[in-house]
């Protein structure tokens, strides 16, 4: 050491001794545990190790519930009995495969080939493969009396999901599924394994956090030739007091599982069920929000499914029908497609002109039927509606009267205007694989098709035809922002999320709104306008005057989206059935009603089924009425499948 | 240094035992891998012997450069791992949610592993030049610092137990350096008070690994498991052993951690007592010579840096024993020398080396 040490002054001898002597005691702390493990306890380890195994078994959370606002059940669970393997266990996994098929109905090679394939991967713990699911009683039965012939195999009962109202808000539950191997990568260390089961789509995917809940598990002492027997109780608590030789079986360490939180949905289950009735047999969507606060009551699309059949094996057929069905039921229609708004555009157009002073509210202008841009733009009212305000152009929903509005605004007003009523721009409902709508431009145009922007592309954009594309579910929150003062809310569709016991509440938070610089007068003109359209029912009649109900303030716009512009489809008119389905146009009907509570916006979009005021807006006026009325759709609702337990054959 | 000093002054004590464990090491990771029957695995023993040359030469490297050297790069390695260790957290990785490994073509770097040393040697070249100032709080809460900033970088790999065998090593190192006892208890102290807050900080698994220990009943999948089969494959070791490639199949159910953090494991139930015992003594002697190593040095930072080398070093070890015998959590902490992995391997090796080189250096004056 140094002359003048500092080592010394502090005396680091001392010091470094101390931590060696420390470190000797703790290496003996060490020796003495090894004596108690090898030497004390070395021979009953050593039995242990020779004749036993423990098999870790898993006992599954039940998956949260998903409810409606009001607390009933869109979604739960429910005990089934599943075959399944512990592939380290299975020595001869052709042989036992083989029997196992005599038994139960099963797809040998296919069972043979995973457990194989799983025998090889060794980041498992002691996993369990499911073979089949839902087994009848009786299969239980004749595999529980085979239970010696099948080394690994055994059966356990679990909850599976159930889709407690069948096709009731399908494309927002969503459905579960088997976790793939890209999710597994990343989630192996949240308690993913292969073969468990994650949302795949709509709440139950983006919830799947609170809905997972936590494995409980425990271990279970295996004797070399009795199989541990899972005895249930009532409650759902699964027990191994035996093997199949009759030895009692001692269990360490037990830890139960934890159920997944429940998810209340702001949706109605009255209104829901409401508005897929409302369709009837039309393909389309409905979406009816709060207009004050952004909740979703229903989200409704159809053709629908039943995601029931995403449950279990051997549904396999059933599930590629619907994924290849050309009328894509899994497309969820009310924000995911995207159509021309039409007509349905027209009240924001005219915000755009009253605020920018390209008309004010008494400035009438001349509708003769049609209107000249280089060629000749027809309004639908071939005699023309005269000379006319806003608001009679909006309840009339005058071409025309919206063509010129067009040239003094130009395409780029329109669309700054439509984008900020949050058109183009996807609302963020949280749900995956929205449709965020277009909003063309002079580039886009270019960029597309090559071709430059014309004077009539602007009066096609006037009128929601063209280019211009839009989901439901806009229109719905962009009509909310018409009434509740210019707020572009945020759609909300979970309400909030709870433990199965316990309060600890969890909201969602609330994202503010975006709030409009948009004067109150051009509002009020406006909701004049669509006040109006369903108001006067006398000739001639606002264009949405089918949907009126008496009592209730509904203000509202039609709307015809054209699919293919022909001789045909214009002249159809009075008789859609002239034209093919596939060109017929869709109808559109946006309603708000303002005088009761809540408020709400209910939009209305039916495929191929003609003008929207003689299809979509009695619907949605139909709609309107029960909602506040109370009244329930009186089929009984499809309840999903339960076990089997109760048939005793043998 | 001429060739012939280093060689008349080497420790071959340290050398020699050091060479016996990284033996035993690759005869454990043959047997292991000549169960385990999947291919990746039975390569391991191969790797690890390509990783000792790597070592050794390293090692000898290491040797040859005084130490000052060294401690004068302290700076310079500290922040290459740093960096090295945000770019583990903010590159895209292959392997999921656990991110540790840089990937450089075939080989897997573990910026964590070279972060301990590098951390030790800052902190010597620190502790040397503040001396008696360590007393005061701002020079303490200095070293704190440089501790803490790879620490919070390790915990978000996520790496608990590699962040957290930092403590023992910081705590000791600041007490070899003289500080005041009183501020070494407050910082226990306060270590211990803010641990529930510190809770809602780690990740699920982590949480069920600290759980399963304290309370058995509550054992989450698979974490408790491992410590159940650890324990009867130690204990059925039994005085003798059951021999060498006798292991018996599948008591760590092929979890890749047996040839990591639960080698042991598997060399106990092959050599039993005796061959434990043995381990466990020739550990004794690295570490007591590396002691030694300590209260020799010519110069404080050497005290200081072959201190915190010892405490690492031994850390490692006690820390990964009493893991594989049910004393502790999971950690996650390799056995120094044994546990199959390169960055662990070779940081362990210029471990090693940096005490030869202290102490070879200590006879001369």
């Amino acid at each position: 050491m140094e002359r003048f040490s500092y080592a010394k002054h502090i005396g680091f001898g001392d010091r470094t001794r101390r931590l060696g002597f420390c470190l000797l005691i703790l290496l003996a702390v060490l020796t003495v545990r090894l004596i108690h493990l090898q030497i004390i306890f070395g021979e009953a380890y050593r039995r242990l190790s020779d004749s036993n195994r423990y098999r870790l078994q898993r006992l599954d959370a039940p998956r949260g519930r998903i409810l409606d606002r009001n607390g009933e059940v869109l979604v739960d669970n429910r005990p089934v009995f599943v075959l399944s393997a512990v592939p380290r266990e299975v020595d001869d996994p052709e042989a036992t495969a083989a029997r196992l098929a005599e038994l139960v109905a099963i797809d040998s090679e296919k069972i043979v080939n995973r457990i194989n394939r799983l025998r090889r991967d060794f980041a498992s713990v002691a996993l369990h493969v499911r073979i089949k699911e839902d087994l009848p009683f009786r299969e239980v039965v004749r595999v529980e009396e085979a239970m010696t012939d099948l080394p690994g195999i055994m059966i356990a009962s679990r909850p599976v999901r159930r889709y407690v109202l069948g096709d009731l808000a399908a494309p927002v539950l969503g459905y579960i599924g088997e976790i793939d191997e890209r999710q597994l990568e990343r989630l192996r260390d949240s308690g993913y394994y292969p073969g468990s089961l994650i949302g795949k789509t709509g709440v139950e995917r983006v919830c799947e956090e609170h809905l997972r809940g936590v494995d409980g598990g425990v271990l279970v002492e295996v004797h070399s030739l009795g199989k541990p027997q899972v005895e249930t109780d009532l409650r759902g608590r699964q027990e191994f007091p035996v093997d199949s030789l009759g030895r009692s079986l001692h269990t360490e360490r037990r830890r139960e599982p934890e159920p997944g939180h429940k998810v209340y949905l702001t949706i109605d289950r009255r209104i829901q069920q409401l508005a897929e009735k409302a369709l009837g047999a039309a393909t389309g969507a409905v979406v009816v929000m709060d207009v004050d606060t952004g909740d979703i009551l229903a989200l409704a699309s159809k053709p629908a499914y039943d995601p029931n059949v995403f449950v279990g094996t051997g549904k396999d057929e059933q599930r590629s029908a619907l994924l290849n069905d050309p009328q894509h039921p899994l497309l969820n229609r009310a924000f995911q497609a995207n159509y021309a708004p039409g007509s349905t555009v027209k009240p924001m157009v005219a915000i755009a002109a009253l605020e920018t002073g390209a008309i004010t509210r008494d400035t009438r202008l001349e509708c003769y039927g049609s209107y000249d841009i280089g060629r000749r733009f027809r309004c639908w009212n071939r005699q023309g509606h005269g000379t006319i305000s806003v608001v009679d152009a909006i309840a009339h929903s005058c071409d025309v009267f919206l063509y010129q509005l067009g040239e003094r605004l130009g395409a780029g007003q329109i669309a700054e205007y439509l984008s900020m009523f949050g058109l183009g721009q996807p609302t963020r409902i949280g749900l995956r694989g929205e449709n965020r709508g277009l909003l063309p431009t002079a580039e886009w145009k270019e960029g597309r098709f090559g071709e430059a922007w014309y004077r009539g592309d602007t009066a096609n954009f006037s009128i929601g035809q063209g280019f211009m594309l839009a989901t439901p579910l806009q229109l719905a929150r962009a009509y909310a922002a018409l009434v509740n003062g210019g707020r572009v809310l945020q759609p909300r569709l979970v309400h909030r999320i709870e433990p199965e016991t316990g309060d600890n509440v969890i909201v969602p938070e609330m994202v503010a709104p975006r709030v409009l610089n948009v004067q109150r007068k051009s509002l009020e003109t406006v909701v004049e306008g669509l006040r109006k359209a369903v108001e006067k029912q006398t000739y001639p009649h606002g264009t949405g005057y089918l949907a009126k109900v008496e009592g209730i303030d509904i203000i509202g716009k039609t709307g015809t989206a054209q699919v293919v512009a022909s001789e045909r489809t214009e002249n159809a008119g009075d008789d859609p059935e002239a034209v093919p389905y596939q060109f017929r146009d869709h109808a559109w009907f946006v309603a708000v009603v303002t005088d009761q509570q809540p408020r709400i916006v209910v939009c209305v979009m039916m495929e191929h089924v003609g003008h929207g005021g003689e299809t979509a807006a009695p619907a949605a006026g139909d709609l309107i009425r029960k909602i506040y009325a109370g009244e329930e759709v009186l089929e009984p609702p499809v309840v999903a499948e339960s076990t089997e337990l109760v048939r005793a054959d043998g | 240094m001429t060739v012939r000093a280093l060689l008349r002054d080497f420790d071959w004590v340290m050398f020699g035992t050091v060479a016996a464990v990284l033996l035993l090491g690759l005869l454990t990771l043959y047997s292991a891998s000549r169960q385990s029957g999947s291919e990746v695995a039975a390569s391991h023993h191969l790797r690890q012997a390509v990783w000792t040359c790597v070592g050794l030469c390293v090692m000898l490297t290491v040797v040859r450069i005084d130490y000052h050297r060294f401690l004068a790069f302290a700076p310079l390695l500290y922040a290459v791992v740093l960096l090295a260790l945000i770019l583990v957290l903010v590159l895209p990785s292959r392997g999921g949610a656990a991110r540790r490994w840089l990937n450089l073509g075939p080989l897997h770097i573990q910026p964590s592993e070279f972060c301990k040393v590098a951390v030790v040697l800052l902190l010597a070249r620190y502790f040397s030049a503040v001396k008696i100032k360590i007393r005061r709080p701002r020079f303490f809460i200095g070293a704190l610092a440089i501790v803490a900033l790879p620490m919070m970088l390790i915990v978000r790999e996520p790496d608990l137990g590699t962040a957290l065998v930092f403590v023992p090593v910081m705590l000791v190192m600041l007490y070899l350096a003289g500080s005041k006892m009183r501020h070494l208890v407050s910082v226990c102290l306060l270590g211990c008070a803010s641990s529930p807050l510190l809770w809602n900080f780690l990740e699920g698994y982590q949480k069920r690994r600290l759980l399963a220990f304290i309370k058995p009943e509550v054992d989450p999948l698979g974490w408790g498991y491992q410590t159940i089969q650890s324990k009867i494959a130690v204990g059925s070791g039994s005085f003798l052993g059951k021999g060498w490639l006798r292991g018996t199949q599948s008591r760590l159910n092929f979890l890749p951690a047996q040839h990591t953090d639960f080698v042991f494991s598997v060399y106990s139930e092959e050599w039993g007592f005796i061959g434990a015992a043995l381990l466990l003594g020739l550990f004794a002697v690295i570490i007591a010579r590396g002691m030694e190593t300590t209260l020799r040095a010519r110069d404080f930072s050497g005290n200081i840096l072959a201190g915190g080398l010892v405490t690492l070093l031994a850390c490692h070890i006690l820390m990964n024993i009493a893991v594989v015998l049910g004393l502790m959590p999971v950690t996650g902490l390799p056995l120094p020398l044994m546990s199959y992995g390169g960055s662990s391997l070779v940081s362990m090796m210029a471990l090693i080396g940096l005490l030869i080189n202290i102490r070879i250096r200590s006879r001369m004056f």
